[in-house]
């Protein structure tokens, strides 16, 4: 016999989700049917996932759900019904949308639901991000990056002047890429974690893949001086974090401090969730360093971000981080009222910087870096030791 | 380890000015009045470096000999593209005036442009304009189709509009090159602080013995702790950034 005291009972975590099952009755009213299922039981069904933005709280529609009328958001109303009638959703019918498979009116429910996000969106046969706003310009950009999908794919090199004729073109792709769906720090996580993705706009809709061949075929447009990356680096930065993030090396996780620079130019309610929206996305070391979150008012900003810094410097034995503190200031060069004013050490990342090519020479420009823009210039196997960089040895050409 | 003496304008298109123009530096290295002696005992062998295009090359793009830098620079292939971009400007004859714009794409162009603008900057005697004329051409002909991205490069690094997080190149006053932010002067102070991956920039408050961060840089040939090499001579102190 062991003297080692005997383990305490652990409970295992529930991980019920409920999902959606959305079908049109008789007068072709949308209806919808709720169902509880076990991610971990092995008979939860194929399922999709909507990332959106909710916009205001205005129920201004109602469905039937199980029988009773059940009010749903205004910007929710028109992607379920663009998915219900969607050839591709004959299969799978069942859908994941959190404004109506989590009870809302639970706090408890809610918490809960928010920490088996990552796993819902990770484990659902696709994502649709729905773009509903500004419609019809959206449905034309997707159009044209279909186009270039195809240009890329055929030329597999730079596009001519007289190629992208279309009146409005750069018009409508800067309008796909200003949908605020780009700008929300919280829908990162629901652009990374999905192994399939679709981009949405009414029946107009574009696959992650064809998404990234119209990328690089801008990436080629702007080397001949039309468009450029102010108007689509926002698409390239997600999509490098998706590449790298993918990469067997980085285990699925990433440098926190590199995530927040990617997402420099990002929005969010509450500043503290500048750093709290990205835990699902950082590495162990990183979470760590934060801790759980708390919200709590005299939890402040300064606090929150001064903490980062500190822990950052103890745990890593690095000062890598007070070089973005730079980038991420409120004050000019000229220096203001030094009393307002933070240390000049202390990155402020309410500040909305646009991530660049090379923010910073503590994350290389490399397929490596926080940098968002493309690449230039050869690799050669090296190795990475700073921690404010998105940590990888190998990877391919994003 | 050094002050910053002699900073070089952002690159910009033809016909727009630079929020700030070039400074010359004065101190006795950079107007040729004396050698330049590399301290540490690292990167640039030898003591003296003799080859400057490479050095002005490596620094303007960020290359850090790849200790952290997987997608390091291929240098001499570079120093090619510069060249070119250089010749072609040289052969710019009416008869050629097309030709030049259709071979020489917008980003090669910006690039030309800030040489051009920044000619007479000073750099351990020599000119900038001199410096990159003496790069030497790579491979055959005048058909480089682009393939080493240069230009690039170059507006990755000093091309960025005024946002920050900019940089530009910079001379130091004992003769060192670097790439320090826009926001940068003349009479900062460069640092290289244990524990942080890069040297960086810091400005003595006036008031109190405080020091202000005014952000990350290149200093060539000390990207890979040379400055705390034996022998490098640089004294070691301590500062309090606020």
């Amino acid at each position: 016999m062991t003297n080692a005291p005997p383990q305490k009972y652990q409970y295992k975590a529930f991980a019920s989700i409920r999902l959606l099952k959305l079908y049109r009755d008789q007068a072709k009213a949308l209806c919808g049917q709720l169902q509880n299922f076990d991610l971990d039981n092995g008979r939860c069904p194929k399922f999709t996932t909507i990332s959106y933005v909710w916009g205001e709280a205005h129920y201004t529609n109602t469905i039937q759900v199980d029988g009773a009328p059940f009010p749903v958001l205004e910007n929710a109303f028109p992607l379920l019904e663009a998915l219900c009638d969607h050839e591709c959703f004959r299969e799978d019918r069942w859908v994941w949308i959190d404004s109506i498979c989590i009870n809302q009116d639970d706090v408890h429910e809610r918490a809960l639901q928010v920490q088996l996000m990552g796993r819902i969106y990770r484990e659902s046969t696709k994502t649709v991000i729905w773009l509903a706003s500004g419609t019809r310009q959206i449905q034309t950009a997707i159009r044209h990056l279909h186009e270039l999908a195809v240009f890329h794919q055929s030329k597999y090199g730079y596009l001519r002047p007289e190629d992208l004729e279309h009146p409005g073109f750069w018009d409508a792709i800067t309008r796909f890429f200003q949908h605020p769906w780009w700008a929300r720090v919280w829908t990162l996580q629901e652009f990374i974690l999905p192994s399939a993705l679709r981009f949405q706009c009414g029946g107009a809709w574009i696959g992650f893949e064809a998404f990234n061949d119209a990328m690089e075929a801008l990436y080629n447009c702007s080397r001949i001086g039309l468009g450029s990356s102010d108007i689509w680096g926002v698409g390239w930065g997600r999509r490098r974090v998706r590449h790298l993030f993918r990469q067997p090396d980085t285990g699925g996780r990433l440098s926190l401090v590199a995530l927040l620079a990617v997402t420099g130019s990002y929005q969010c309610k509450d500043p503290r969730d500048r750093i709290y929206s990205l835990l699902g996305l950082a590495r162990e070391e990183d979470q760590g360093i934060v801790g759980q979150p708390d919200y709590s008012p005299k939890n402040t900003v300064e606090a929150v971000y001064t903490k980062l810094v500190a822990n950052f410097i103890k745990v890593f034995g690095s000062l890598d981080i007070i070089c973005f503190a730079p980038i991420f200031t409120s004050q000019s060069s000229s220096g203001q009222n030094p009393e307002a004013v933070w240390p000049s050490w202390l990155p402020d990342w309410r500040v909305q910087a646009r991530p660049q090519v090379v923010p910073l020479t503590v994350s290389p420009p490399s397929d490596t870096s926080v940098a968002f823009g493309p690449v230039h210039g050869r690799r050669l196997p090296g190795k990475q030791t700073s921690p404010a960089t998105l940590h990888l040895e190998h990877s391919s050409h994003t | 380890m050094d002050t910053i003496d002699g900073m070089t304008a952002r690159m910009v298109p033809e016909g727009d000015t630079p929020e700030r123009k070039s400074t010359q530096s004065t101190s006795p290295v950079n107007v040729g009045m004396q050698d330049y002696i590399f301290p540490g005992r690292g990167d640039p062998a030898g003591g003296v470096e003799t080859n400057l295009v490479s050095a002005v090359v490596r620094t303007v793009t960020i290359d850090r000999n790849f200790r952290y830098l997987e997608d390091w620079a291929p240098v001499q292939q570079y120093c090619g593209e510069l060249c070119q971009i250089l010749r072609q400007d040289d052969e710019g004859i009416d008869a050629q005036e097309t030709l030049r714009d259709s071979t020489l794409d917008i980003h090669s162009r910006l690039a030309r442009h800030w040489v051009e603008e920044n000619g007479s900057f000073l750099i351990r005697g020599q000119s900038l304009l001199e410096i990159c004329r003496s790069a030497m051409p790579y491979g055959d002909g005048p058909a480089l189709r682009r393939p080493f991205g240069l230009p690039e490069r170059l507006l990755d690094t000093i091309g960025r509009p005024n946002r920050r997080g900019s940089k530009v190149l910079a001379t130091l006053f004992n003769g060192h090159l670097g790439l320090v932010p826009l926001e940068a002067r003349r009479g900062d102070a460069v640092w290289i602080l244990k524990g942080c991956s890069v040297p960086v920039v810091l400005r003595k408050q006036p008031l109190d013995r405080q020091w202000t961060l005014i952000g990350e840089c290149y200093v060539h040939g000390f990207m890979n702790g040379e400055a705390f090499c034996e022998g490098s001579g640089f004294p070691v102190t301590e500062a309090v950034i606020g």
